[in-house]
């Protein structure tokens, strides 16, 4: 095959345009699955390659074999082996393995033999492959999990399919297990699938709680949900199928051509749903979801899941290592590639809300939802506002989250929801950079000097960042409060001002002079007094003190600190008030 | 990605190449794929996992 006539994939401008704009037409999803499909088998090449093959060595060393098996498996099924091969947790593997023969280390393929058993089982073609022994498990992609006697952190069997059946033997011959790779019998479970269908549109997942590649980082044992969790998630995912294709149908019909793989999370619960660009079209979700959390998440990570397919096709980004941007949604920092994936994915979410909203009864929290999703967005784009490393490309799609922003936000929402929400982003915003920009030592101790003179401050040098290990901040305990005020599940508590905690209920009660004297107490974390000051100054209506700490709170609180017992922070605050109040709240 | 018109990708479509021819051709346009292929693979290995905000439990 000449080279000049190999086909190249390709997104198509109407095509580039309807992503820009929201829910994909299946035919693209499907599209660009195939572009992954073709780029997985790329990566396999340039693992398998003969060359890079060479000296290899131990039971999983030589990758010929398997593909040898895959390749007999192809030409009898195709199907099947695309489906082994673009099964999420497979692209994981590869990724892995592929920074693994770059960096000169060997490359197990333990996990192309387990695709290529798979495939081999599903298109009954005779094979005899060793298998890794995982946690006691031996894992086949798409077909099922043998659970060996005892617990196996590593290791290795065998398994013969042909005539005969499928044998697994383990223990050095010693135990032989014949699966039906259909039935529950001998230690084995086959897969778990769930297909379920709403006015003709069809969704049908792998329910993965066995790969070891299910949650998208290092190898993990396998968790075989119970019986009745596995009816759990059943009935969930049926609730939330039919949600989203009676109330988001075009959601609905890109996530039923594009995911492929829901997991239970068992290791990975600090969040409602996670996917990864290794494993496109696999959500992994923790359990405890409501019905329309799930529908959410679902729309969500098959977000990401397309942008990260999308980005492959075309480029975004020319430049991800010049700038870090606020994120209302993450404590760290971010590049512009994160930027464009936290603004798709939200503006969806408030998208999703927005839909919602003539529900009848309402949504609970949907007014606030939205209020929230679209507010953090606007916050985002104002962020990435002046950036230069977009391409053209990623400018257009920034400019139709912007247009689709300007739809979500023309939706009235009662005035107290818009302002919980707008104090849970000011919060959050002042958290984060408490937690990530260190203020210019030599501007703090200028700042200190002529405080102590008795001069008028000069506006405070930009800081540094300072990135920190991604780190989870957890909900803060005033936006938990907020919320429960807005659902009217929130309880008046006993607390004191003497606690953190009091002075939070304060605030979450409008109660702002209480909760400053609260947060003003010389026993309270000095970081939070600023951004609690903060915050109850803009409730009473002192918006250029709130401005100052709000906007510079790693300033007034490195400022309070140098002076010692000499100020606090309104004090700080007010005395900065002129300098900053002019300035933008944005970037350091 | 040109504004005004659709535009191919440097990925080559290998969906319909056998995985035997896959494995064994030479061709430079491949070659080229493969290398291309690789380079999407982050330098660590480990994607980073998209995930809600912690600021978004309900």
């Amino acid at each position: 095959m000449p080279g000049d006539a190999l086909p190249r994939h390709s997104l198509s401008r109407a095509a580039f345009r309807e992503f820009c704009a929201g829910a994909a037409d299946p035919a693209t999803v499907i599209a660009l699955i195939d572009a992954e499909y073709s780029r997985r088998r790329l990566l396999l090449r340039a693992l398998a390659d003969d060359d890079a093959a060479v000296g290899r060595r131990g039971v999983f060393g030589d990758p010929r074999p398997a593909w040898d098996v895959l390749a007999t498996a192809e030409s009898r099924a195709p199907d099947v082996v695309r489906q082994v091969i673009l099964y999420p947790p497979v692209g994981v593997w590869l990724h892995r393995a592929v920074v693994a023969a770059i960096a000169g280390r060997d490359v197990t393929f333990a996990d192309l033999n387990r695709m290529a058993a798979a495939a081999a089982i599903r298109s009954d073609v005779p094979c005899d492959l060793a298998l890794p022994v995982q946690h006691g498990a031996v894992v086949l992609p798409t077909v099922g999990s043998l659970r060996l006697p005892g617990s196996f952190p590593a290791g290795f069997a065998r398994l013969r399919h042909g005539t005969a059946g499928t044998v697994i033997n383990a223990l050095d011959g010693r135990l032989a297990v014949t699966i039906d790779p259909y039935r529950v019998a001998a230690g084995f479970r086959p897969s778990p699938i769930h297909t379920t269908t709403a006015a003709g549109v069809e969704l049908s997942v792998w329910i993965d709680d066995t790969d070891p590649y299910r949650e998208f980082d290092e190898a993990r044992p396998p968790h075989e949900s119970s019986s009745i969790e596995l009816l759990e998630w059943r009935k969930l995912l049926d609730e939330a199928w039919d949600t989203l294709v009676h109330r988001h149908p075009r959601w609905a019909r890109e996530i039923g051509a594009g995911v492929s793989v829901v997991t239970p999370a068992v290791h990975n619960r600090t969040s409602s749903g996670f996917s990864s660009a290794g494993a496109i079209g696999a959500i992994a979700l923790p359990a405890g979801q409501s019905v329309l959390e799930l529908a959410e998440t679902l729309v969500h990570e098959f977000q990401h899941s397309k942008l990260n397919a999308v980005a492959r096709l075309v480029d975004l980004v020319e430049d991800d290592t010049g700038g870090r941007f606020y994120a209302p949604w993450r404590p760290d920092p971010r590049p512009l590639s994160g930027m464009l994936h936290g603004i798709y994915a939200f503006v969806s979410v408030a998208e999703f809300w927005l839909a919602q909203a003539d529900q009848v009864p309402p949504s609970p929290n949907g007014a606030l939802l939205l209020a929230h999703r679209r507010r953090q967005v606007a916050w985002a784009l104002e962020s990435m506002a002046g950036s230069t490393g977009l391409t053209e490309a990623g400018d257009e799609l920034v400019a139709a989250v912007r247009h689709r922003l300007r739809v979500c936000l023309s939706d009235p929402i009662p005035a107290e929801v818009t302002e919980v929400a707008e104090r849970m982003v000011l919060d959050h915003y002042a958290n984060w950079r408490l937690r990530n920009i260190r203020p210019d030592a030599e501007g703090i101790e200028a700042l200190t000097h002529r405080w102590r003179r008795g001069m008028t401050a000069e506006s405070p040098r930009p800081g540094l960042f300072q990135l920190r290990p991604r780190c989870s901040t957890g909900r803060s305990t005033r936006e938990g409060l907020l919320r429960a005020r807005l659902s009217g599940s929130g309880r008046r508590t006993t607390g004191t001002m003497a606690t953190a905690f009091g002075a939070d209920q304060a605030y979450a009660d409008d109660d702002y002079d209480t909760a400053l004297a609260g947060y003003l107490r010389a026993d309270h974390d000095a970081g939070d007094a600023v951004v609690g000051a903060g915050l109850c100054l803009r409730g009473i209506g002192r918006q250029d003190v709130a401005h100052a700490l709000l906007g510079r709170p790693e300033v007034v609180a490195a400022l309070v600190a140098r002076l010692g017992g000499g100020a606090d922070p309104v004090a700080v605050g007010t005395w900065l008030a002129p300098v900053v109040a002019a300035g933008r709240v944005g970037a350091p | 990605m040109s504004l005004s018109a659709d535009q191919e990708s440097w990925l080559v479509d290998v969906t319909r190449m056998p995985l035997a021819t896959l494995r064994t051709l030479r061709d430079p346009a491949l070659l080229e794929a493969v290398r291309g292929a690789v380079e999407t693979v982050p330098p660590s290995g480990a994607d980073e996992i998209q995930e809600q905000g912690t600021s978004t439990a309900r």
